[in-house]
């Protein structure tokens, strides 16, 4: 089975729950007072996806403002961005479009963008209809889904949505050989590494 | 991999005669291969770096860039040095995570030495480069937090104390050459952006100090007779930017390393820098960052904290007159309670130690150690707990 290396971006406002949703997907927790993230965190992790293994290789970028010139450093190279936002705060959906707006800009021109409702648990205290979050993600070809990190919802959709739409590879693609051991000179290295 | 890196850096044979080129290449190429694995290593994340066509060398760059042009966006020397600790952390998790280094840096040494060589990189790709816009940033905001100032005043004015005044009244100081010498180091040390090359040099300077104290005497010093003698030592340095070399210490060192013995050593010793005298010498906020830093660290469950330190026990003196008084002993694992008083006895000149006992006081009671007990075996059972209540070791009277 080949190994594929995936790097997503997560973005979007402080607080939306970014963080949550990658420790749901990695390590299968939550954590109610989860620090804010500085700079950016790293993880991955590995899934099977068809006869491929799919390693996500996740940049957790941080909400807070002062963060806010780091991100194009960790979308640039990515094959995938998730923008979150919080379904009971509307302003964080408006950020969101500000995210969509510039990875068409300065993104690469085909990262799967998916949209992540994050706190659906708390549908008591939304602001962001279902449907207009849809509306949306729809008119900008993305995916869409709405998540609880908590409640463990959706998490894992939203990566399974991720592999789903990442092209196939040809036959010169970018897959990384299994057997780990063997040399490979540095030019090769160079081509693949920005997925 | 010779070939990788023979045409690496093209630069340095551009003044050479072609002919010479080939061969110059084949020297570096054996030299590589004799190379050990950590420097082979050490070198191709060095070059990765520097490579703006690989994933990695294009964060780095970008990350080294965004610290330089937007070094006042940070609110304080403390967020500045927490955000460059986490992206040298996430960008070992990275390099461990991804294929960008191959072969895999675990086919190359072993998996413990792993952290300890990509913290080297990572100190090399990205403290060095921005060492200088860190260095003036950390003295922007001593300046303007005022804590520049207070500092040159509080030194003024220790300096015109005799070590007595600052309570090292045990040992000969350091004579103005030492003094001279320490001073040199400490001017080295300032200008190395390698946070663990510099808590070395902090250690030589202890080791020196401490040294010199025991020359010409029998009698073994403990840290409560060092840390004065150090802060008279660092005031007679004159050197306020020490403040934030200690800030970027506590900082940057990454907290794996801290189980490294020297730093373990080092970080203990900075603590005490809080708790004695030498606060004079460092600002206020230093003295928050450490208190902060101390609480950070001690969360980290599987790190010993520096209050862990196995030889050190921190004991109150409690007497109906002068109220609470403590100092940090040097008490062996294995040391029972009787040892104990009887160095406490000792070292607060006690004249009637047979009514004295050591007490242990937690949040809502205290009791009489008995003789035979162990205190460091006390002290480390209690902070084994999942939820370490609050503890003090107090020597006072038994019958009061």
């Amino acid at each position: 089975m080949s190994l594929r290396e995936l790097k997503v971006c997560l973005l979007g406002d402080t607080g939306v729950g970014k963080s949550s949703i990658v420790w749901r997907f990695v390590e299968d927790n939550f954590d109610p007072n989860i620090n804010p993230t500085i700079g950016a965190s790293f993880m991955s992790k590995t899934v099977q996806y068809q006869n491929e293994l799919h390693k996500f290789l996740i940049w957790d970028t941080a909400g807070q403002e002062r963060f806010r010139a780091l991100a194009p450093m960790y979308y640039r190279g990515s094959a995938a961005a998730i923008i979150v936002y919080d379904i009971t705060k509307e302003d964080s959906f408006q950020t969101l479009k500000n995210w969509v707006k510039e990875l068409r800009q300065h993104g690469p021109p085909n990262i799967v963008v998916a949209i992540a409702g994050n706190k659906c648990d708390l549908s008591d205290a939304r602001e962001v209809l279902e449907k207009d979050a849809k509306d949306y993600a729809d008119s900008i070809h993305a995916i869409f889904v709405e998540t609880s990190a908590k409640n463990a919802i959706n998490i894992n959709e939203v990566f399974i949505q991720i592999s789903q739409r990442i092209p196939v590879l040809d036959a010169e693609g970018s897959s990384v050989r299994g057997f780990k051991l063997r040399r490979q000179p540095a030019e090769s290295t160079r081509e693949r590494s920005c997925c | 991999m010779p070939v990788e890196l023979a045409g690496a850096r093209p630069r340095s044979f551009v003044i050479l005669p072609q002919a010479f080129r080939g061969r110059f290449r084949k020297v570096r190429g054996v030299l590589n291969v004799l190379a050990t694995p950590e420097r082979r290593i050490l070198r191709q994340i060095i070059e990765l770096a520097q490579d703006k066509g690989s994933y990695f060398g294009c964060l780095v760059q970008d990350y080294v860039s965004f610290v330089q042009e937007n070094k006042n966006c940070q609110s304080s020397s403390q967020d500045l040095l927490k955000t460059l600790r986490q992206f040298m952390t996430q960008m070992k998790a990275y390099l461990i995570q991804s294929s960008e280094i191959n072969p895999p840096i675990e086919s190359y040494i072993p998996e413990d030495q792993i952290d300890a060589v990509l913290e080297k990189a990572m100190h090399k790709c990205v403290l060095k480069p921005l060492y200088g816009s860190v260095q003036s940033a950390l003295h922007e905001f001593q300046v303007a937090s005022g804590s520049l100032e207070k500092l040159q005043e509080n030194l003024a004015l220790a300096k015109t104390k005799k070590p007595r005044e600052l309570g090292a009244n045990a040992a000969r100081p350091p004579d103005s050459h030492a003094i001279h010498r320490i001073r040199r180091k400490l001017t080295a040390m300032c200008r190395m952006y390698s946070p663990e090359r510099k808590i070395v040099v902090l250690l030589k300077v202890c080791k020196l100090i401490y040294s010199i104290m025991q020359d010409h005497t029998v009698r073994l010093f403990g840290a409560d007779d060092f840390l004065p003698m150090l802060t008279y030592v660092l005031v007679q340095c004159d050197m306020p930017q020490l403040d934030t070399e200690i800030m970027y210490m506590m900082e940057l060192i990454d907290p794996p390393q801290l189980t490294r013995r020297s730093a373990y050593g080092a970080m203990s010793l900075i603590k005490n820098f809080q708790e004695e005298q030498a606060a004079l010498v460092l600002s206020s906020t230093t003295r928050d960052t450490l208190h902060q830093w101390h609480q950070r660290r001690t969360m980290l469950k599987d790190l010993p904290s520096v209050d862990d330190f196995q030889n050190f026990l921190r004991v109150a003196l409690r007497t109906p007159d002068s109220g609470c008084t403590a100092k940090t002993l040097q008490v062996r694992p294995y040391a029972t309670t009787e040892e104990v008083c009887r160095l406490c006895a000792l070292k607060f000149h006690v004249s009637d130690p047979e009514n004295y006992g050591l007490f242990l006081f937690t949040d809502d009671s205290s009791q009489q150690l008995t003789a035979d007990t162990h205190p460091q075996w006390i002290k480390a059972e209690l902070h084994s707990r999942p939820n370490p209540p609050s503890f003090h070791f107090v020597y006072r009277r038994t019958q009061t």
